[in-house]
């Protein structure tokens, strides 16, 4: 136990252990051991001589004081700053990324035409074959559904029927 | 862990409630603390005033303490104010040392600038426990005096001091508990027990 304490003086306990060390300082005992490995340390460093008496006039003046019961405002350690270089890289794959996206979106990809060309696919739109004749359509447009849309849908309707003759 | 971290977790443990943990802080720093503040009273009586009252309003203030700075940096701020308010409640004048109010001056420990406050009582005292001190350093085999030398005095880390002594971390571990053990072992009849707390 005595060898715990001294470990824990020193920073040279961790987890459990220094856990375990604690738990004895809470004793008489490991409070004494405490309090003499440190005036060793004091005396050997000439940081200043023990007054007598003063622990336990010390321990009668914080037992009338109210236990204090703080929530944990300590700051923990914060995690190291990512390096600049990784600041830069992942700004530059989130510029790559828009970039292929916004081109994508731009351009047919030519090669992909060029192939769908090749292979036939893309054809010219041709007009489909009228059925009724337009005239017909041109008559009787006021009975078309699309007049009970609001807008220019008629009138364009009209409009290509008159450039179709 | 280092001495910073081992402070701050009795910071905590004292903030959660642990009166003990505040006790532990207050036995590591009252000597320090009590050589500082000797700067700026005049007596020994007035000095422990002083610096029990400092730790009162440490224990007090322990909610607003959130790390940012060492335990002993932000102690020993609030016992230069306590200091300072002690004297202007008597009227009477703060020293002008212009080192007191930087961090720097925190870390000093030569025993050329301060004034001897001691009553002849307690001059006689602190100069036994010294003697004991001393005189149980020189009877240590020489590696266990040097490892904790280098540990107390120089302030070396157990991976340095293996360095310097060219001997494994676990050898230093051992070698500076069992300085420390034989000088307890001498010194403790001169400090009693808990029970009869005398320092």
């Amino acid at each position: 136990m005595r060898e715990q304490i001294s470990r824990l003086m020193d920073g040279d306990l961790e987890g459990a252990e220094a856990e375990a060390a604690f738990r004895e300082l809470k004793q008489s005992e490991g409070f004494e051991h405490w309090t003499c490995y440190h005036i060793i340390g004091d005396c050997l460093r000439r940081t200043g001589a023990p007054t007598a008496g003063f622990s336990s006039r010390f321990a009668a003046r914080l037992a009338s004081e109210a236990t204090i019961l703080a929530p944990n405002t300590t700051q923990k350690p914060q995690p190291a700053r990512l390096p600049l270089a990784w600041a830069v890289a992942a700004t530059v794959a989130a510029v790559a990324v828009v970039s292929s996206v916004a081109v994508s979106m731009l351009d047919p990809q030519p090669t992909a035409l060029a192939k769908a060309r090749e292979a036939n696919v893309i054809r010219t739109a041709q007009p489909r074959p009228q059925a009724v004749s337009p005239d017909y359509l041109l008559a009787h447009q006021e009975y078309s559904p699309t007049t009970l849309i609001q807008g220019v849908g008629p009138y364009l309707r009209a409009v290509s029927a008159g450039d179709g003759r | 862990m280092g001495d910073r971290e081992i402070d701050q977790q009795l910071v905590e443990r004292a903030q959660r409630g642990d009166k003990r943990a505040f006790e532990l802080l207050v036995s590591k720093y009252q000597r320090k603390l009590g050589r500082l503040l000797s700067r700026f009273v005049r007596d020994a009586a007035e000095v422990e005033d002083v610096t029990q009252e400092a730790f009162i309003k440490a224990y007090r203030a322990l909610p607003s303490f959130r790390g940012e700075s060492a335990f002993y940096t932000w102690l020993y701020r609030i016992g230069i104010n306590t200091a300072k308010n002690y004297l202007v409640a008597l009227g009477r004048r703060a020293p002008t040392t212009t080192g007191f109010d930087n961090e720097e001056a925190e870390g000093f420990e030569d025993a050329e600038q301060l004034r001897d406050v001691s009553t002849p009582e307690s001059e006689l005292e602190g100069k036994e426990i010294a003697a004991t001190v001393n005189h149980a350093m020189d009877a240590l085999p020489a590696d266990l005096r040097t490892a904790i030398t280098l540990r107390e005095i120089e302030g070396l880390s157990y991976e340095e001091i293996a360095s310097v002594m060219n001997c494994p971390v676990g050898t230093v571990r051992s070698r500076i508990f069992r300085a420390r053990d034989a000088i307890a072992a001498e010194l403790r009849p001169l400090l009693g027990t808990e029970k009869d707390r005398r320092w």
